[in-house]
């Protein structure tokens, strides 16, 4: 058995203390006036210390890390006006921590190591590459594992459930209409006209496809103006 | 033991892939160059933010080796020096008898006399073979060429995303199926951890180049992409890729180290 399977004090020296998952804020209650009252973003924090490390630490001990790496999600924070956190918090603290559990698991062995004549080893998620030189004065192997530094950085999840029944609204009262079209948002656009005592305004959806923004024309709305 | 399409193929010696490396610089026996940039539709997927030099920079190859990458957006090869004659072996196999078709040859490598038991076989294909000038003391009957091999994955670029059609009813694992259609290859999946709930609208990326995806998707429920040397596909979780790793190399002992380590190794 190879002695990579284990930790050294070393491991400190690549590993932040906190690992902090950055998720996009969105309203879920209230007025499009009361936006600027919604956080922009939930940033849910992961201290090195709470990880269970999936390789266990020998000799010297846990690593400590240092500084804090951010990583940066699509998840959506949904947020209620006037209350601080997001209404999924709990979910999305559940997800930074299997992030960051992750990212650490991953970085927990590494090695470069080279083997007389041609050994086989299966692919393997840790081998990040094998190669075989084929020479009359070398015949060997050499594997590698990812650089520690790789780990990716942007992610694309999705709190589907939550995200369900966060739907946005216009106002309040007898003028309240949803506008949520889940993913997308729906919006009123030009060109909005008054004829025979109403207002017809023409509503939009804009959604992110492919990563742009596009924009599509749903309906007419008419709102007939009384007295 | 040395194989391509059943036929033995040389080992140079150091000096003839030191010299066909002195005056031929790599860019004539590589086919490919990694793009500079993502492309607009993929800026922002999970993806590694460092991935070996290799992948690179092509002037880090050199002849006679092998190389097998985890993931689904690098693919294994490997440049062969051989003769003449060995070329006009193995294209009527690789290439069909009518020049045209494409068949996937078997490579076939091993080292008993080194106290490795191990052989690694695969099917790769055998890409245009490239043809060296300048070099003395070859016999013109039998000059020499590159022979360039790379496994399926090299033409996995050429497979795009359909429109997955995402939503937040869309699960990991139904995503997974979708890919895996586009791919036209079976994926086993690993266990993906309810924890990281359901992918985002950002990975419906119609006409994208699916191999980036597929390493993107397992990045974002903490796997890795592996595919085995008989051509199965899979995803891997870090547990399940470290009980896989340990059994290895518990199953052979005998394996002698010549170089190198680990990082984190506690040498106390």
């Amino acid at each position: 058995m190879p002695a990579f399977f284990g930790i050294g004090s070393g491991r400190s020296t690549v590993l932040p203390e906190n690992i902090q998952v950055r998720f996009q804020g969105r309203r879920c209650t209230g007025k499009p006036t009361d936006d600027p009252t919604i956080p922009q973003w939930y940033l849910s924090t992961v201290a090195l210390s709470s990880l269970t490390l999936a390789v266990p630490a020998v000799g010297q001990g846990n690593p400590v890390g240092k500084g804090k790496a951010v990583l940066k999600d699509t998840a959506l924070a949904l947020f209620n006006v006037t209350v601080a956190d997001p209404t999924n918090k709990s979910t999305l603290d559940t997800l930074a921590m299997q992030i960051a559990q992750d990212m650490v698991n991953w970085q927990s062995i590494e090695f470069d190591q080279t083997y007389n004549g041609i050994i086989a080893p299966p692919p393997n998620g840790i081998l990040d590459l094998v190669e075989w030189t084929l020479r009359t004065d070398n015949v060997q192997t050499r594997l590698w594992t990812s650089p520690y530094n790789s780990a990716p950085e942007e992610f694309q999840h999705n709190d589907g459930p939550h995200n369900i029944l966060c739907i946005d609204v216009t106002g309040a009262g007898s003028q309240n209409a949803t506008v949520s079209q889940a993913p997308c948002v729906a919006y009123y656009g030009p060109l909005a006209v008054c004829a025979s005592g109403s207002l017809r305004m023409p509503r939009f959806k804009v959604c992110l496809e492919d990563g742009r923004l596009y924009s599509r024309y749903i309906q007419t709305d008419t709102i007939n103006v009384s007295g | 033991m040395f194989q391509l399409a059943g036929f033995d193929m040389m080992v140079p010696t150091p000096e003839i892939l030191r010299e066909i490396e002195r005056i031929n610089d790599p860019y004539m026996f590589v086919p490919w160059l990694r793009r500079s940039w993502p492309g607009f539709g993929l800026v922002g997927l999970a993806y590694p933010t460092g991935i070996r030099d290799i992948w690179i920079d092509y002037r880090q190859l050199k002849l006679n080796r092998f190389y097998w990458p985890t993931g689904a957006s690098r693919w294994a090869f490997g440049h062969f020096v051989c003769g003449a004659d060995q070329i006009d072996q193995i294209r009527p196999i690789a290439y069909n008898k009518d020049g045209l078709g494409m068949n996937a040859v078997t490579l076939k490598i091993s080292c008993p006399g080194q106290l490795s038991p191990e052989i690694l076989s695969t099917k790769v294909f055998v890409l245009a073979c490239t043809p060296i000038g300048g070099l003395t003391g070859y016999e013109n009957a039998n000059p020499p060429y590159i022979v360039t091999v790379a496994d399926d994955r090299y033409w996995w670029y050429y497979k795009s995303s359909s429109d997955y059609m995402i939503d937040d009813h869309t699960t990991w694992i139904g995503l997974l199926a979708l890919m895996a259609g586009d791919l036209g290859v079976a994926i086993i999946p690993d266990t993906i951890d309810p924890d990281y709930l359901n992918p985002s609208r950002g990975l419906n990326l119609s006409y994208e180049y699916l191999p980036v995806l597929l390493d993107a998707f397992v990045y974002n429920v903490g796997h890795r992409f592996v595919r085995d040397y008989d051509g199965t596909c899979r995803t891997q979780g870090f547990q399940t890729a470290l009980d896989a790793l340990k059994a290895d190399f518990a199953k052979f002992p005998q394996r002698t180290v010549r170089s190198g380590g680990s990082r984190y190794l506690d040498i106390s």
